[in-house]
């Protein structure tokens, strides 16, 4: 194989294994070379897949062939395909990297846990209350009925998000304007503020400020709550007189899009600091439905790569969202591997291309 | 010898795009975010750019588009947008911007020759289709 096409499988982070007629090794790509200890050896000989690459190779099947073996070093299920190799006479073995799943699945996971977290002990402690009731046969305490009331409001705020993310699957690479993100979110906030009267502003927009990347739905929310937030608190602020605005603002900072939501003493004062962010904390009176709270809020920045903080003092707080520009460095990875893939399908085709020498393009 | 330049963040991409170009008769520069592409881009006026729309940074392929297509001393390189976004909105996106050419990731070694050799062969202002 030239230089190039070795360099071009490479780069690939599949694992590529050429096999001859004979069944012997006659090409490994680096990321299968470097894989040897690490379970292929022992994939290389299962039955399903020497049979395969000898079919391949003799010309008795076209291929692709497509197999999922288990791995032998325990590590699931290895998904495989056998194809003719680009010198048209041996059979190409791809092992398709493993643990190549989106980052963007693995943040999922992360709400899931953020859920499970916030509702395994509390659930657990109430039931260890209860089943000492029962033992007891006592009339419940102030305390059990509070901390029934505390647990219904936790599993309220779960179906509350439930209502908010039901159903989507969190898609990390909408390219999102700043402005009409800012701008439904602040729409989507309106009735709240109305009902507080609080009036919501955009002030000093930069016009060219550069797309975030991430998703629509999801990022909306997270601002409309951060909105929210500020109208709720808006009238029962200290030391408010008369209208309340929220301030809306956005600058870039290097490679952050920063967005400063402002509203003097409208939002909980420094005192109230440090329960505004445990997650799950109870807000006065009945939660709006789909009310997902400041944490959630931040959580939904930060795995966009961003931070939300609150700042100020007692009469001038503001909660500032900074948002990594441009796409995110771990959108792509599952990309590569497909692109990376369609590269070795087409590498025979590249190569007889190279053979014949200039041709016209084709058309499109 | 026409010079090409690469704006992609994915080293393994720009690799891959090397080595499929390597014995094409090009000039190849390579960058690996927006700022860095615009900068190259104006300093080495290339008859190709290649340029991925979804880079980490102060800049995406779209707005290096956008500003290199505004720009009359930049306006004639010839703009091919490497991305994974293939909705018809997406694309819509690209050609407001200004691009010359649209190629959808996962795009084939074959593919990539072939737009280039068209745009480059095309007369200043048409795109490949």
């Amino acid at each position: 194989m030239g230089s190039g096409g070795s360099r071009m499988l490479d780069a690939i982070r599949d694992r590529i294994i050429i096999v001859n007629k004979a069944g012997k090794i006659v090409y490994t790509n680096a990321a299968a070379r470097g894989d040897f200890d690490g379970g292929l050896s022992g994939l290389l000989v299962h039955k399903d897949l020497r049979h395969a690459a000898e079919r391949v190779a003799h010309g008795r099947d076209p291929g692709p062939v497509q197999l999922k073996l288990a791995s032998p070093d325990g590590g699931g299920e290895r998904d495989i395909t056998v194809v003719p190799a680009p010198n048209g006479v041996d059979a190409a073995v791809i092992v398709h990297a493993a643990g190549e799943a989106s980052g963007l699945h693995a943040e999922g996971r992360t709400v899931a846990e953020l859920m499970r977290q916030h509702l395994h002990e509390p659930l657990a402690a109430f039931t260890d209350e209860l089943n000492a009731l029962c033992q007891s046969r006592g009339a419940p305490t102030e305390a059990n009925v509070e901390h029934a009331r505390s647990l219904l409001d936790r599993l309220e705020k779960v179906m509350d998000m439930i209502a908010v993310f039901g159903g989507d699957a969190l898609s990390g690479d909408e390219r999102l304007l700043p402005r009409p993100l800012i701008e439904q979110a602040m729409r989507d906030g309106l009735s709240e503020a109305l009902r507080n009267r609080v009036s919501i502003a955009l002030v000093g927009f930069d016009t060219s400020l550069p797309p975030v990347y991430g998703s629509e739905r999801w990022l909306q929310r997270a601002l409309r709550e951060i909105i929210e937030n500020a109208a709720r608190h808006g009238l029962s602020a200290p030391g408010s007189h008369g209208p309340v605005t929220v301030e809306v603002r956005a600058h870039q900072a290097g490679e952050f899009l920063t967005l400063n939501f402002r509203n003097r003493g409208a939002f909980r004062g420094a005192g109230a600091d440090a329960g505004q962010f445990i997650p799950f904390s109870a807000a006065a009176g009945k939660p709006a439905a789909t009310r997902i709270g400041l944490p959630l809020a931040q959580r939904i920045v930060e795995l966009h790569g961003g931070s939300l903080k609150l700042r100020g003092d007692d009469d001038n707080t503001e909660v500032v969202v900074q948002l990594p520009t441009g796409a995110p460095r771990f959108a792509t990875r599952q990309l590569d591997a497909q692109q990376a893939q369609r590269y070795a399908e087409d590498l025979a085709k590249l190569m007889a291309r190279r053979r014949a020498g200039p041709a016209a393009p084709a058309p499109h | 010898m026409q010079k090409l330049l690469v704006v992609e963040d994915q080293a393994d991409i720009r690799s891959l795009i090397r080595a499929t170009l390597e014995y094409e008769a090009y000039e190849l520069h390579e960058a690996e975010d927006g700022a860095r592409g615009l900068h190259l881009a104006r300093a080495l006026r290339p008859a190709l750019m290649l340029l991925d729309v979804m880079m980490p940074g102060e800049l995406d392929g779209i707005q290096v588009c956008e500003r290199l297509k505004k720009d009359p001393a930049t306006a004639g390189i010839k703009v091919v947008l490497l991305t994974a976004r293939g909705q018809k909105a997406d694309v819509q996106v690209g050609h407001a911007a200004g691009c010359d050419a649209y190629l959808i990731k996962p795009f084939s070694p074959l593919q990539l020759i072939d737009t280039i050799e068209q745009l480059l062969a095309a007369p200043q202002g048409a795109a490949a289709r």
